[in-house]
């Protein structure tokens, strides 16, 4: 996929997955992983790192019935406004794309 | 095992590039990632594959973080090279203004050997650490004896310093009762040396690769420290009109040395950072 269009898109999915579940770092990038195949699993922490820096995403050590309590993310407020942007701005050029007649 | 390599070279290759704080985040993060993938029933070999290099796994963070904030850990592991660059020449700039005639033509002869290794261990982005990593274990025994061939000779040297000129009357000028204090620093100065033989040994014995950037620089630091001695050494002698110019213009010489090779690996460090953008 190119570049600039991967990466807009690929942290709106992130943080729509993170939106809707709050979920774990291995499981955000095999989930992710599985959507988009020729993108490693590391580049989606690298993402999730990202996010969490910038402030769109943050981190809490869930407790698990067995093992060692686990990283989660889960969005922020500021995430929110972020997704609802990309999610219109998404939305917005999909459809010029439709209208143009690309299927 | 797998996951031990890949642990510790993902360690050996932040050393330089982040914090501590965010190296310890990130090595949490995939400890946790293999953890959870292990139990899954993936193999080892499997993650790996998943995830890529070590290399690949830190490119891809940086790459997404380059965005946001421009690389000053850069600037700081250039700064960190030429420090340690500089605090390395130092050091021989001790043992010529300490050490005789005779030990002085042995030591020029040593001059090229210890440019050649400061150059090998601290030379910009491809002589870094992470790239001692990439070499078989047989390149980095190759490197640890050097670093064993050095070590000897700054303390032996050391050793000379203190058994055959160390003069305390001289040497402590600034001091009302020279003879006591000139003992107490002996005495540290021995066992400063006797523990570091001893950390050395046993750190060698475990062969700790990721230890060995680590330990570079503490000879170094070692080595200016001795630098300082030598200078306050040689600021005790200006009394005696005849030596000083000599002296003087040695120690110059030797200051001038490492200022050109600390620019020369800035200028080297900061040719590299450019050409990576």
């Amino acid at each position: 996929m190119d570049a600039q269009i991967k990466k807009g898109v690929l942290d709106m999915c992130i943080l729509y997955c993170i939106s809707q579940n709050e979920m774990y770092g291995y499981d955000i990038m095999q989930k992710m992983h599985q959507y988009f195949p020729d993108v490693n699993e590391s580049t989606f922490y690298a993402i999730l790192r990202r996010l969490n820096k910038e402030g769109s995403a943050e981190t809490y050590f869930g407790a698990e019935s067995n093992g060692p309590p686990r990283k989660y993310y889960r969005i922020t407020e500021e995430g929110k406004i972020r997704l609802q942007a990309n999610i219109k701005d998404w939305n917005n050029i999909s459809s010029k794309v439709n209208e143009i007649g690309i299927k | 095992m797998r996951e031990e390599k890949f642990i510790s070279e993902l360690y050996l290759r932040l050393l330089w590039k982040c914090s501590k704080r965010e190296r310890l985040e990130i090595l949490h993060d995939m400890k946790e990632y293999f953890e959870i993938a292990l139990s899954s029933g993936k193999t080892e070999k499997e993650i790996c594959d998943e995830l890529g290099s070590p290399k690949d796994v830190i490119r891809r963070i940086e790459k997404e973080e380059k965005q946001q904030e421009p690389n000053d850990t850069y600037t700081l592991e250039w700064l960190g090279r030429s420090i340690a660059a500089f605090a390395a020449v130092a050091i021989l700039g001790f043992l010529i203004t300490q050490l005789g005639h005779i030990n002085f033509v042995i030591l020029s002869l040593l001059m090229p050997v210890e440019g050649c290794l400061i150059w090998y261990i601290f030379g910009g982005k491809y002589f870094s650490s992470a790239w001692l990593m990439e070499k078989q274990e047989t390149e980095l025994k190759k490197i640890l004896v050097l670093h064993i061939v050095y070590f000897i000779i700054s303390i032996s040297a050391a050793f000379y310093f203190i058994n055959s000129s160390f003069d305390c009357e001289k040497w402590m000028w600034f001091v009302k009762e020279p003879s006591k204090y000139g003992l107490c620093l002996k005495n540290i100065l021995l066992t400063v040396a006797l523990l570091f033989v001893v950390m050395y040994v046993i750190n060698m014995a475990s062969f700790h690769k990721y230890t060995i950037a680590w330990y570079s620089l503490a000879i170094h630091a070692i080595g200016s420290i001795c630098m300082i001695f030598g200078f306050l050494h040689m600021l005790s002698r200006i009394s005696d009109p005849i030596q000083i110019i000599p002296m003087f213009i040695k120690s110059m010489l030797i200051y001038a040395e490492g200022v050109i090779l600390a620019l020369g690996f800035l200028y080297y460090s900061h040719k590299l950072i450019k050409k990576e953008k």
